[in-house]
This record gives structure tokens, C-alpha cells and sequence, in this order.
């Protein structure tokens, strides 16, 4: 047979290729037996990674943001429910006709470019099944009225979440502050956030974001390669921010604003036995509330670009020149660096001349003989030009320092300045000119180079208040879990202390109270029925305009507990316009009905 | 019977067969619906396993000398004219339907061109070195080739080139010029870009780079490959892969049913399915030693060449070494007229093997 005789030539040859074919396939299955190895033992981990990844969706479940109480626990700031609007592709209407129909209807209940849709659509390619936010912020109304037309618009769904909601709106906008999305450089910078976060943009809700925010929880949702949900495969629980109290009276807070309604300025009031801020006013403000709704970019950029500043916190943020609050500093480093006596009196004929340059008085007549406690009471500034005369400029400036200028005050805000303290190193430096002794006067005053903030002017009457004793200024109380747990307790911290001898505080005491309670004091409008109040005016010089009036007080004179300061941009004498309002401050602290007569005596 | 049955290819090819029901029946398993696909693929091995039945009982003398040709030509001419009636319709027209039934013609054309061409090569076997002799085989060879290429089916179409080249080998083709043929192939393969169509081009690039089109093409050879990976040592369990049950593997119960099978059973599992794969090429290429003539022995060594292809190719795919053809795993992958060709030619092979020369 032929195959016997092909095998009898060829059997070897056959037998050997037959061979080299299955070599060929074990060779073949070992190369994918070494491939898959790789796959499977070397890379397996980090594919299983992906697959984990490729199939649980985490939708964060965004954790409620702590609630901020006054000290009466009256609710400042809490969270409202609003409205989300969105589609879920998969379900939209095929068809292109019927989609722009829905899409239309969408614009007109939204006010929501159908052109912006398709491009958020188009960008969102393969995840058909997740839903998709078109409007944020949707009110309960128009909420509604989409829920009334899902019959004409498939696949739209409206789900809710949670708003910041300022109680008062504006009232305490600059020590509560405001909050908005986290940006992308936040993000970069801070730990612990995640895109799409709500973050504290000034304020407490700034400063103590990380009691407030709480933690997100996260639902594991399992789906498929469509996007479409599976099931849930884990739910980790979100935590609740913290609570927190603040030291804040919300009545003086509203009366505070109140009165300083129609000026740009500040009102501020302190507890001078423990540091705690009871009202912090600074106007203009602004409503939080329309931060949080969210806000355009034009109206954001008029905001900032707004020349009367409602977005800075003048309490901490504005520099002033202090004016005669500064003579209580002056007058207590002269008597200590023991320049003058209590009783040394100088003489004041309304100007006095520094070789050719006339430094006037306010007032134009003069005071006559001076001495200390006068000097205080009348605010005689020629007094002061004598003590700037005698006292060295470093000297003063280390006593302006050990009453708080020059330094933060230490409140708990954020972007708190530290004012200016000049000192000779410092006009040369920047100005390369050498320090005249007429420098030196007008720093006396509170006037020239010097400039502070409200709160440390406050904190230097504070000082006098308490004999030297400083507690550092807060606005928290309190911070408590959810379910009211206190975690934290801010106890009275005394930041620093003026060393003088008592005598000396008790000259410049009795002066303050003189500035209010005598006949001839600047500050007697800030009288109140049946509780006597120091304190010290400042009509203060400025470029830019009318002298800026201030009244810092405390009271009661005997026994401190509160401490004022009024501030007001441009708005003339301290005596007539500053003075009267810290008087309505001090009455509605202490309960005081209102007496019209005081006012016109 | 059981002497002719060979139960060293019936074994093996009965144990892939049902790892082939378990996988389709996790790869269609739903926790909301019920697919009863795993039902109809145990209805498919069982006409399958009626086939093999059939053509092993087959007179394997009678089959290749009466009605192989018929068969290679009338296939041939089913091509011919799905082709003519496909270009109208335009699109891919693969299936053939005979009543309820419907083929793919070109699966049974492979069958019928190793027939034909190991009774041709036979019938040559004193011109073995002619090339006349060698010429002759690619040409039968070819015209079913090209016709499935247009057809277009790229996949099945190059099952023909390690069939024709396998055979020629063991027939006794001198290497030198084998090997210039294939030099000559290669050539010429520009002509073969030419021929493809446009989606068929797409693959080839994206296998270049599948990150070209990472949702497209390319995200089969992605999600296959995480799905394999994943798998690991010892695999996520049977019901339990996540890129099959959620279908980021997409053809996930024909095509890429391995990429199933190694992330439910891992390393471990892919080894055993391997190692069956093996047991049963080896078996049937072991037939060619035994067979009673030359015909039959050639035959052998095609339906193998088949054969290893599919499983080649198609390992070589799910695991991103190959480009995307579209080729299933013979026996594993659902589907009818995959199985019951692969196991029809299981029957060929037993046939040639109960009619071998008893020492």
C-alpha cells in the first residue's frame, strides 16, 4: 500500500515533525500559562485594585456642618434643606426632538442654558446611570413646580441637601462669617477635604472649620459597567460637626448693629473679667446667606471691588490712628518712667510752639494749667506735646507694646493685623528719613504713625479696666458634640500684664471716670442712669476726610465687667457722635431703659 | 464501540465542555433575571456530543472519498453567494439559516478543506517536494479564505494559514520553501490591509495601542486583563467575579469566557483548563501516528491545527497578546455552531482512530 511504502521511506521524518508540532503547542500553551502567571501572581494585586475600583461607586454622604449658638443659646447659624435639581442620562428621552422639548422646559423653570446641558452631558460620557446636578439651590417653590411637570420630563430627578442658613442674615457677619465651596488651591493645601466640601471662608466658621465640618461618610455602591446601580455594598456613617457657643449676646450684637446703622465703623464689647466677646459689630456687612445660596462671579467681584469694604472685618482688619485713647498709654509710661508728677501741672494757652512749628489744642482757647487727671478729663493736648517732649520715643513705644498695640490682639478671627507701633529703625527704613521729636509728639496723641485696630484699642481700655491684667478676647465658649457633650471649654487666659504702680492706676481710673461723670469731661453722654462709666473720646485726624470719632469706656468705674469701643469712620467729634452710642451699648447691657433727657444736658 | 471510542479525547473534551456550562451559566447569572442560556448550551453539547457520535460511527474511507469534495464545493459556493447577497444588505453575513436552524457556513468549510486537501496532498505523496503539489494546496485552501475574509471574518479566515502550513509540514514539504512562501505571505500582507474592512483595521491598531481607544476597542483588552489579573492565585470563586457579573468583560460568555473562568478560579483554575486543553490537542495530534493511511493522518494534523488555533488565538486575545478577532473557545465559549463543529470534528478524529491498524 502507498502508506506502508511512505512510512517505510519516510517513517522517521513523519514521526519528527509530527513531534515538532506538538512541541509547538505545549510551547504555545506554556508562553500563556507565563502570561497569565504574570497576570495573575505578579500584577494580581494591582488589578485587583482596579477591578475594586471599576465596580464600588462612593457617593459621599456629606456630613451635617455644627450649629453656632449664642450665650444665651439662641441659634445663630444653622442648616436648611434646599433643593437639587438633576438628570440621570440613561433615562433621558432618546429621541433628539423630545430631549430639546424637555430641555426647553427645563430652561424655563430653571432659568438653565439647554447648550450647558448637552456639554455636562457630553462631558460625562459612559456613567449613564448617576445622576447628573444642573441647579443647586433650587427653593422649595420652583422645587415643586419641576416635581409637578416630571411627567413631561423623564429622567429629571430633584433630591435634596443641605444649606448653610444664617438665622439673623447679616447681623454678626464679621465674627460668623461665611462659608462657600472648598477651591481648588484649598484643596491642595488643606488635609481632610474633598472637592465639592463646604469650608469656612472667614469668621468662626473660618477659624473653627474643623470643629464644625464634621466628617463625610461614604455609601458603597455597587455598579455596573453601565453605571447602573447593583446594590450597596457598605454605608460608612457620617459625623455631625461640632456645636459651638459663643461668647456672642446676640441682643447686644442687634442693638450694636443697630446703632451703628448709617455709619462705616465699629462697635465692639468685651467682658473684661474673662475675655469674652459680647458683641462684635462692624458695618457695612453683608448677608451670608446669599454667599451660600452661591453667589455669581460679577456680584462677588462688585462685592470685593465695593470702596466701602463689606467684606473687611474693621475690628481686626482696619487701621486707625487711636487718637486721645492713646493719652491713657502716654500718660501712664510718663508717670512710670517718672517724667512728670500727678500734680506737676502745665500750662495750655490752645497752641504750643516746637521752634517754628505751631502744635495746636483742640480747643482753641486753651485749657490754662494742666495737670494730670485735667488732662485726661479734657483731652488737653498740649499736656501731651509737653510728655512727647520729655519721654523717648522707645520708651513710649515699649509701653504702646505692653498695652497690646503693635501685636494681635489674639481674638480667635482669622487675618487679624497688628497695626503699627513706629519706632526710629522704622521710619528709616521705610521712609530713610531720621525721626523728628515732633514725631514723637503727635504719637502722644494717637496721632502720626501710630495705627491699631479696634480690638486693641479695646484691649488697651481693657488693660486700665482691669489694672493691668489682659485676658486674651474670644469669641468661643463652648464646643459640643451634636448631642450636646461638652468637648472643649475656653477658660480665661491672661495674655499679658502692664506692671504699674496702683497709685498710677488709680490716677488714670479716676480720670476716666471724670471724662464721663464731671461737668467738664468729653465723654459725659456716655452717662447711664445709676451706674458710673469711665472712659476716654478720641476724635481722631485722618487723610481721608472728617476726623474719625471713638469713645472707648468701661463700667461700672468700682467694679469692671464690661468694656466698650465705638469707632466711626469720619463722622466728626468722639464726645458727640462716638460717645452716645456706647452710652445705648451700656444701657442695653445693663438693662437700663433709654433716658432721652441725658442726652440733650 | 468502546474500543473505537477513545476516551482520552472524550474525557477531556466532556470535562472543558461542562467548565464551559458553569462559566456561561456565572457569566449570564443575574441576581434580577434569570438566563436559562446555560440550559440551551447543555442542549447544544448534547446535539454536539449526537454529531460526534455520527461522524465517528462514519466510514472515514467512505466520508473523505464521497463526500468531502461535494462538501468543500458546495461550501463554497454557500460563501460565494451569502457574499453576493451580503453586500447588498451590506454588513457581516456569517450565518446561513436552514429553517429554525442557522450555521455559520464557514466553520464547516474548515472541516471540509482538511479533507480535501489531506486527499489531495495523499494522492501527491510521490511530488511531495514539487511546487506544483504545494501550489495546489494554497489554492484549495485559499478560495475559502479569501471568501470568509470578505465576509468579512477575519478570525476563522487565518485558521486556514496554520492549517495549510501545519499540514504541508507533516506532509513532508521541504522547509526552504515553506518558509518562502511565508516570506511571501508577509509581502504581501499590505494586499490583506487592503482587503479589511474598516472596523477590522480598528482592532489591529488599537491592539498596537489599546489606549488609542480605552472605551472603544481597546476597553475589551483593558477590562479582559483586569479581569484575568484579579483573578490571582486562587481566583474570586464561582458566581463571585465582579468584572464578569457586572459585565466590564463585555462578550463575556462567548468570546472572553475565559477571562470568567480566571477571575472566578485564578491561577489554580486557569492551570487545569489548561492542562485539558493540552491533554486534548496532544490526543488528537496523537491520532496522525495510528491512522490507517496518509488521508487520514493528514487529516488529523489539520483538525489539530484547528483546533490549537482557536484556543491560541483565543487565550492569546483575553490575555492582550493578540489582537481583538472575535474567535471562541472551542467547547468553553457559548455556542451552538462553535460546539457542534468542535465536536463533529472530535468525531472525524475518533473515526480515524477506530479505523487504525491494529498491531
Amino acid at each position: 500500500m502507498l502508506w506502508d511504502q511512505f512510512l517505510e521511506r519516510k517513517e522517521a521524518q513523519y514521526q519528527k515533525r509530527i513531534k515538532v508540532l506538538a512541541g509547538l503547542i505545549i510551547l504555545a500553551l506554556g508562553l500563556i500559562v507565563v502570561r497569565l502567571g504574570y497576570l495573575q501572581l505578579v500584577e494580581g494585586e494591582r488589578y485587583s485594585e482596579l477591578s475594586a475600583r471599576n465596580r464600588v461607586r462612593l457617593v459621599p454622604i456629606k456630613a451635617q456642618r455644627g450649629l453656632i449658638y449664642d450665650c444665651h443659646q439662641e441659634l445663630l447659624v444653622g442648616n436648611v434643606s434646599s433643593f437639587v435639581v438633576s438628570i440621570i442620562p440613561a433615562a433621558l428621552p432618546q429621541d433628539v426632538d423630545a430631549r430639546r422639548i424637555s430641555f426647553q422646559l427645563l430652561q424655563q423653570l430653571l432659568n438653565v442654558d439647554p447648550q450647558e446641558i448637552e456639554e455636562k452631558l457630553h462631558k460625562r460620557e459612559l456613567r449613564y446611570y448617576e445622576p447628573l446636578r444642573i441647579k443647586s439651590n433650587v427653593d422649595r417653590f420652583t422645587a415643586a413646580i419641576v416635581e409637578e411637570h416630571r411627567p413631561e420630563l423623564p429622567g429629571v430627578v430633584v433630591q435634596t441637601e443641605s444649606r448653610r442658613s444664617y438665622k439673623f442674615d447679616a447681623l454678626g457677619f464679621h465674627a460668623l462669617g461665611y462659608v462657600g465651596e472648598i477651591s481648588g488651591h484649598e484643596l491642595a493645601l488643606r488635609e481632610g477635604y474633598q472637592a465639592g466640601d463646604i469650608i469656612g471662608q472667614s469668621g468662626v466658621e473660618k477659624i473653627y472649620d474643623h470643629y464644625l465640618k464634621g466628617r463625610n461618610g461614604w455609601l458603597h455602591i455597587e455598579v455596573d459597567a453601565l453605571g447602573r446601580e447593583m446594590g450597596i455594598l457598605g454605608r460608612e456613617a457620617p459625623w455631625s460637626g461640632h456645636n459651638l457657643v459663643l461668647s456672642l449676646d446676640h441682643q447686644l450684637q442687634a442693638r450694636a448693629e443697630d446703632v451703628l446703622e448709617g455709619y462705616r465703623g465699629v462697635i465692639l464689647a468685651v467682658n473684661v473679667t474673662n475675655g469674652e466677646m459680647l458683641a462684635l459689630a462692624s458695618l457695612p456687612a453683608f448677608n451670608p446667606n446669599l454667599f451660600a445660596q452661591g453667589i455669581t462671579r460679577q456680584a462677588w467681584e462688585k462685592l470685593r471691588r465695593n470702596r466701602n469694604y463689606p467684606l473687611t472685618n474693621r475690628a481686626t482688619q482696619g487701621l486707625y490712628p487711636p487718637g486721645s485713647i492713646f493719652k491713657v498709654v502716654t500718660l501712664m509710661s510718663a508717670l512710670e518712667e517718672k517724667l512728670v508728677t500727678p500734680q506737676q501741672r502745665f500750662a495750655c494757652q490752645g497752641v504750643y510752639w516746637i521752634s517754628t512749628w505751631p502744635y495746636r489744642c483742640w480747643r482753641e482757647e486753651g485749657h490754662g494749667l494742666v495737670s494730670a487727671h485735667r488732662s485726661l478729663v479734657e483731652s488737653c493736648d498740649i499736656y501731651y506735646y509737653q510728655l512727647g517732649l520729655r519721654i523717648k520715643v522707645d520708651k513710649l513705644g515699649k509701653w504702646a507694646r505692653s498695652f497690646g498695640y503693635g501685636r494681635p490682639s489674639g481674638i480667635d478671627l482669622p487675618s487679624e493685623l497688628s497695626g503699627l507701633v513706629p519706632s526710629p529703625q522704622w521710619k528709616e527704613r521705610t521712609q530713610n528719613m531720621p525721626w523728628f521729636p515732633g514725631n514723637t509728639v503727635m504719637m502722644a496723641i494717637g496721632q502720626g504713625y501710630i495705627l491699631s485696630t479696634p480690638m486693641q484699642m479695646l484691649g488697651s481700655i481693657a488693660a486700665i479696666a482691669n489694672r493691668g491684667v489682659i485676658y486674651r478676647p474670644h469669641l468661643l465658649k463652648e464646643v459640643r458634640t451634636k448631642s450636646g457633650r461638652l468637648i472643649h471649654e475656653v477658660k480665661p487666659e491672661v495674655m499679658y500684664r502692664v506692671h504699674a504702680a496702683p497709685e498710677h492706676w488709680d490716677i488714670i481710673q479716676k480720670a476716666m471716670v471724670g471724662v464721663v461723670q464731671s461737668r467738664r469731661g468729653t465723654g459725659k453722654r456716655a452717662r447711664i442712669q445709676g451706674i458710673r462709666v469711665a472712659g476716654k473720646t478720641a476724635t481722631a485726624q485722618n487723610p481721608h476726610g472728617e476726623d474719625h470719632a471713638a469713645f472707648a469706656a468701661y463700667a461700672p468705674a468700682e467694679n469692671p465687667v464690661i468694656a466698650v469701643l465705638v469707632y466711626l469712620e469720619n463722622a466728626g467729634g468722639g464726645g458727640a457722635q462716638a460717645a452716645p452710642l456706647a452710652r445705648k451699648i451700656l444701657e442695653a447691657y445693663f438693662g437700663i431703659p433709654a433716658e432721652e433727657n441725658l442726652e440733650t444736658e | 464501540m468502546a474500543r473505537e471510542m477513545d476516551l482520552t479525547i472524550l474525557l477531556p473534551a466532556l470535562a472543558l465542555a461542562f467548565i464551559g456550562v458553569a462559566m456561561v451559566y456565572s457569566a449570564t447569572y443575574a441576581k434580577t433575571e434569570m438566563s436559562l442560556l446555560f440550559l440551551k448550551q447543555i442542549v447544544w453539547i448534547s446535539i454536539g456530543l449526537l454529531a460526534m457520535l455520527f461522524f465517528a460511527s462514519l466510514n472515514f474511507q467512505v466520508l473523505v472519498d464521497r463526500y468531502s469534495r461535494p462538501a468543500y464545493w458546495a461550501l463554497i459556493v454557500i460563501l460565494a453567494v451569502l457574499l453576493a447577497a451580503g453586500e447588498q444588505i451590506s454588513g457581516s453575513q456569517r450565518w446561513f439559516a436552514l429553517g429554525p436552524f442557522s450555521f455559520q457556513p464557514s466553520e464547516f468549510a474548515k472541516i471540509a478543506t482538511v479533507l480535501v486537501l489531506a486527499k489531495y496532498l495523499a494522492n501527491r505523496q510521490d511530488r511531495a517536494r514539487a511546487w506544483t503539489t504545494i501550489l495546489g494546496a494554497f489554492l484549495l485552501t485559499g478560495i475559502p479564505m479569501v471568501l470568509i475574509l470578505r465576509e468579512p471574518d477575519l478570525g476563522t479566515a487565518l485558521i486556514f494559514i496554520p492549517l495549510v502550513f501545519g499540514m504541508l509540514y507533516a506532509f513532508g514539504a521541504p522547509l526552504q520553501r515553506l518558509f518562502l512562501i511565508g516570506g511571501a505571505g508577509l509581502l504581501a500582507s499590505p494586499l490583506i490591509w487592503t482587503l479589511l474592512k474598516d472596523y477590522q483595521r480598528q482592532r489591529l491598531i488599537v491592539f498596537l495601542n489599546p489606549s488609542a481607544d480605552r472605551l472603544g476597542a481597546g476597553y475589551n483588552i483593558i477590562q479582559s486583563k483586569i479581569a484575568i489579573g484579579s483573578g490571582g492565585l486562587t481566583g474570586k470563586g464561582w458566581l463571585s467575579g465582579t468584572q464578569g457579573q457586572l459585565r466590564f468583560v463585555p462578550e463575556h460568555h462567548t468570546d472572553f469566557i475565559f477571562s470568567v473562568l480566571a477571575e472566578e478560579w485564578g491561577f489554580l483554575g486557569v492551570i487545569v483548563v489548561l492542562m485539558l486543553f493540552a491533554l486534548l490537542l496532544l490526543q488528537v495530534l496523537r491520532v496522525s501516528r495510528f491512522a490507517r493511511d496518509l488521508t487520514g493522518s493528514l487529516t488529523a494534523v489539520g483538525l489539530t491545527m484547528i483546533l490549537f488555533t482557536q484556543v491560541a488565538v483565543n487565550l492569546g486575545v483575553a490575555t492582550g497578546v493578540l489582537p481583538v478577532t472575535g474567535m471562541t473557545l472551542p467547547l468553553v465559549s457559548y455556542g451552538g455552531s462553535s460546539l457542534i463543529v468542535t465536536m463533529s470534528l472530535l468525531g472525524i478524529l475518533t473515526s480515524i482512530w477506530a479505523g487504525r491498524k491494529v498491531k
